[in-house]
């Protein structure tokens, strides 16, 4: 299991797990296609996550991103 | 339903126990005026749906009972249940979507993707974002709006309008006070209605049509993805982007779109920084127009703002307890914006701002009326003397500082009259440029900030502005002359 702060970019990941305590958090990702089983591509980190989940495209900070784990 | 979505066992346990015990309560089901089938409201209950529990909290019998079943499921699942109740689905719909869906090869070099990319990569992205600011802002709002159609309004109003006006008062008006109301130097036609659609239409307008295309070009979202970190360093987050660039057009209405922030925190730091140090495009125009002329007063002048923006910010971070609200934003692809729908949309903007300031500026040239009348804008305008003197101002831009108050754009408008006259050095105009942006909200603005944030947090907000925007006025005045510097 990888944090996305690690993976490589550009490449298909499976997201494995959300460690979030927060709800709304989960809730949010969860509404984006962000679910355990769920593939996405990462596009960049820097100045904020990029990530590509299905046909959507969103933005994330480094908090948020911290909380997602793919493998 | 045909072909119902299966979940995990412990969860479709927990739905047929929670679906029995609805039917088993019958008619006391606080929940059934929401006329959803069983299954469908034992999945709300499962998934903490906010609502469904509002309701729910009103007998607390049912809510326990509903507890009972939910922490059972729970740790059955050893798993959070919403998770695994949304997993089932997408599990669902990417099943279904691989059935039904041909997907052909993505066009991975397409040019909306290349733009995408160009505008989001911090190596090309930062300078975009400033040839965007630079073209779309200061080139069409500031030079073709605030220099260029301002000039030819104003110049029409000044030249064709104005002396007509003043003589047909002048023969059918026979009292001098009432001429005066109507037309002259402080009439609502020659002072309020030319403000109003002379100066600050022109302005508002080009900034309106601008945002507008911005808004549908969907490269907001990609400002706000660009400029999260910053914000972030003043207790904000990306999605504050939206709400600041819209307050250079309009501060009163950047008040509302605060109501999309997530945290308390978060509107009360962007209200107060939209009061403080965001000029609205009326404003900042004028301003523009007055130190156009002058570059390095204009520096100064931007400079300053930013930075008190900036610093100003970081203190209210670290001032207010709490942590920025977490930044997540759904990136819709880039698209060529309708012309149709930018002109509509711009089009209702600016209605609702003419009709918001019209009325005001009209009540503006009364009150200023009535107060010439009766001796007491005098008495006002002597008493904000000293300030102006204090802070380098000659005497005469002192009813500036009380239209300010009226309207932050209504005193840059009038400052601009002075300048027209030619009355004031470079130095004066930035100290004066300042103070105004700083200097109180307009009355709509104070309307929606009491609105927002309740009369007491408006009440010490506003006694930290005023006598901050006079004291760094003060300041940049003592700067200037100990430097001996000239603008």
């Amino acid at each position: 299991m990888n944090a996305l702060s690690k993976v490589q970019i550009g490449q298909v990941q499976t997201v494995a797990q959300l460690q979030t305590q927060d709800i709304t958090i989960r809730r949010k990702l969860m509404a984006l296609g962000i679910t355990p089983g769920s593939s996405l591509v990462l596009e960049q980190r820097f100045p904020s996550y990029v990530v590509k989940v299905g046909y959507t495209r969103a933005a994330l900070d480094r908090e948020i991103a911290a909380s997602i784990f793919v493998r | 339903m045909t072909n119902p979505i299966i979940y995990p066992e412990p969860i479709e346990q927990a739905i047929a126990s929670l679906e029995n015990w609805l039917q088993s309560i019958g008619e006391q089901n606080i929940l059934r005026h929401y006329s959803l089938s069983p299954r469908s409201l034992a999945l709300l209950l499962l998934q903490k749906d906010p609502t469904i529990w509002q309701t729910l909290k009103q007998d607390d019998k049912q809510q326990q009972e509903v507890e009972v079943l939910l922490t059972v499921a729970e740790n059955q699942l050893q798993y959070p249940v919403d998770l695994a109740i949304a997993e089932s689905r997408e599990k669902h719909a990417r099943n279904l979507a691989g059935i039904t869906i041909q997907t052909t090869q993505p066009a991975a070099n397409s040019t909306q993707e290349i733009l995408h990319r160009l505008s989001v990569n911090p190596i090309t992205g930062f300078p975009i974002l400033m040839v965007i600011l630079y073209f779309g802002v200061y080139k069409f709002v500031g030079e073709f709006g605030a220099g260029e159609l301002v000039d030819r309004i104003e110049g029409f109003f000044e030249g064709q309008i104005n002396p007509i006006v003043n003589q047909i008062v002048a023969q059918i008006l026979p009292w001098q006070p009432l001429q005066d109301l109507i037309g002259n130097d402080y009439g609502i036609i020659t002072l309020g209605i030319r403000y109003a659609t002379a100066i600050v239409l022109p302005v508002v307008a080009t900034y309106f049509l601008m945002f507008s295309l911005l808004e549908d070009s969907g490269y907001l979202p990609r400002m706000s993805l660009m400029l999260d970190r910053l914000f972030k360093s003043i207790g904000l987050s990306g999605r504050a982007v939206i709400p600041m660039v819209l307050g250079l057009g309009c501060d009163t209405m950047a008040t509302m779109v605060t109501r999309t922030l997530e945290t308390k925190r978060e509107r009360l730091i962007a209200t107060f920084l939209l009061s403080l140090a965001v000029p609205c495009a009326a404003q900042w125009g004028v301003i523009l127009g007055l130190l156009a002329q002058k570059p390095a007063a204009l520096m100064v002048w931007g400079g300053l703002i930013v930075a008190i923006f900036l610093f100003v910010g970081y203190l209210s971070a670290k001032f207010f307890p709490g942590t920025s609200g977490a930044f997540y934003l759904e990136i819709p692809p880039l698209r060529l914006p309708k012309l149709g729908n930018i002109l509509t949309k711009t089009w209702i903007r600016m209605k609702w701002y003419f009709w918001e300031i019209l009325p005001l500026f009209i009540w503006a040239s009364v009150l200023i009326w009535l107060g010439k009348l009766t001796g007491l804008f005098d008495l006002i305008i002597r008493g904000i003397e000293p300030f102006a003197v204090a802070i380098g101002m000659p005497p005469d831009t002192a009813p500036i500082f009380l239209y300010g108050f009226f309207r932050r754009d209504y005193g840059a408008a009038g400052l601009f009259d002075i300048q027209q006259q030619g009355g004031l050095t470079g130095n004066q105009l930035v100290v004066a440029a300042v103070v105004l942006t700083l200097f109180l909200p307009c009355i709509a603005q104070l309307q929606i900030m009491i609105k927002e944030q309740g009369l007491k947090t408006t009440a010490i907000m506003v006694a930290f502005i005023v006598p901050f925007a006079f004291l760094i006025g003060y300041c940049v005045n003592l700067f200037l002359n100990v430097l001996g510097v000239t603008l």
